[in-house]
């Protein structure tokens, strides 16, 4: 595994069994909170707080890291990646956790109903026939309403 | 050759402004944009869940743009993401390509070209930049506080954009809008992210996201907070009520996009760039510009 030099050698070789996909990058992290410290969420909800998740990742506390809210307020900003001395892919090792939960049926619904949306019209919002009389009243473009090579990709999966 | 315009999702469904008002800035600086019809969603929303998909859509639509040889402008930061992450794994990446390159094939798309994917607002820095605008403007916005709000998917991840630095200090889009007159303020503090990711899943965190950035600009004395994604836009403008209801606040800040902004300077009817759809009332905003 890479490890820029000037980065603090924490673990060369972190164990994530039972989840191997986790992002190498987690051996780095020694838990210093810079993430904690400029997370948006966190800053209003503490709940959620991305050190707490890395802590209990680091010390293999699975069960802690599915309870509410589990990875599921991350609102992507990027901002922890950007921040953090040793570059842990935090952004990855939480898609990662909501992949696994996802596809166990676990977490919310809003994400399904994205899914779902772009399985039956190519796009996350169905485009009406109001939607596009009104784009030709605007003298805008027309859109293709399905788009069926999307269709075809969320049908498929990986 | 001119770009191809990418929309996405949102902007079509909830913010026809900013699309009515991004051509008609083009259109003023005389710049050509084509539409591909067959453009569809960017991949964003499957991002975390189902990866190989969102990465997927995204190729698939570089390969439309790249089947005309054309580059990409965005008008969503996510979208902008979405798309430039893609084009770059595609581009360095042997097994991205291996992994992706035979389910693209079955769509019966190729990616042969590089596709150069930019945001509008970059686009504009880049190609017109603040001198040029300076230069053009016709209805000077002066005596007006803007606010910018640069959102999170515009400037970060900091590598995929160029520099770090310019991820946690960028100034481009506040210069660019200088150019029309307006007294920016707040410049380069961009930490505060719209929330707009958690509307769906637990909306008074998303609404108390939004509500700093609004808090903000109101001890800032903003007149105006200028937004670069339809998303940032739906959770300052279209959620302001909910927010001044929940955290009993008082904002009426109109939130307007960055090519409202440059329209207006550049003489061009509000009709044209869509300040009818405003959810915040932007007559006494208007009635300072004319």
């Amino acid at each position: 595994m890479d490890e820029p030099s000037g980065r603090l050698r924490v673990q060369r070789r972190f164990d994530s069994r039972p989840v191997p996909e986790l992002h190498s990058s987690l051996g780095r992290c020694f838990l210093c909170g810079t993430c904690a410290a400029c997370c948006p969420v966190t800053a209003v909800d503490p709940r959620f707080n991305p050190r707490r998740i890395l802590q209990n990742l680091r010390a293999r506390r699975w069960g802690e890291v599915d309870k509410f809210p589990s990875t599921w307020f991350c609102a992507d900003c990027l901002l922890c990646a950007e921040r953090c001395p040793q570059g842990v892919r935090i952004p990855e090792l939480i898609a990662t956790l909501r992949r696994r939960a996802f596809v166990a049926g676990a977490g919310p619904a809003a994400p399904r109903r994205e899914e779902e949306s772009l399985s039956k019209f190519g796009r996350l919002y169905e485009l009406t026939d109001f939607d596009r009389r009104r784009r030709a009243r605007l003298g805008l473009p027309a859109i293709a309403p399905t788009i069926d090579e999307i269709r075809f990709i969320c049908a498929v999966g990986d | 050759m001119a770009h191809a315009l990418f929309l996405g999702c949102t902007v079509p469904a909830r913010s026809l402004h900013y699309e009515l008002s991004a051509r008609a800035v083009a259109r003023a600086l005389e710049f050509e944009f084509v539409d591909i019809a067959d453009f569809g969603c960017c991949g964003f929303p499957l991002a975390s869940i189902d990866p190989a998909a969102a990465q997927l859509m995204a190729l698939r639509n570089l390969a439309l743009a790249s089947a005309e040889s054309r580059g990409i402008v965005t008008l969503c930061s996510a979208c902008t993401l979405s798309l430039r992450r893609a084009a770059r794994a595609w581009q360095n990446d042997a097994s991205f390509r291996y992994q992706h390159g035979d389910r693209l094939a079955r769509l019966g798309r190729k990616l042969e070209q590089e596709v150069e994917v930019t945001h509008l607002a970059r686009f504009l820095y880049h190609t017109v930049g603040p001198e040029s605008i300076a230069s053009r403007v016709t209805h000077p916005l002066e005596g007006i506080k803007a606010m910018v709000h640069y959102g999170c998917h515009l400037v970060r991840p900091g590598e995929l954009n160029g520099s770090s630095g310019e991820a946690e200090r960028p100034g481009w889009l506040d210069d660019l809008l200088c150019a029309t007159g307006l007294d920016v303020v707040g410049r380069s503090d961009s930490e505060l992210c719209c929330g707009g990711s958690l509307l769906g899943i637990e909306e008074p965190v998303a609404l108390a996201m939004a509500d700093r950035e609004l808090a903000r600009a109101a001890g800032l004395r903003a007149d105006v907070l200028v937004s670069a994604c339809p998303f940032c836009s739906v959770m300052y403008e279209d959620n302001q009520p909910r927010i001044q209801d929940r955290f009993r606040r008082d904002y009426r800040l109109p939130v307007l996009f960055f090519t409202q902004i440059l329209g207006l300077a550049l003489g061009l009817d509000p009709d044209a760039l869509g300040m009818k759809f405003a959810r915040v009332p932007v007559e006494a905003l208007l009635s300072k510009t004319a």
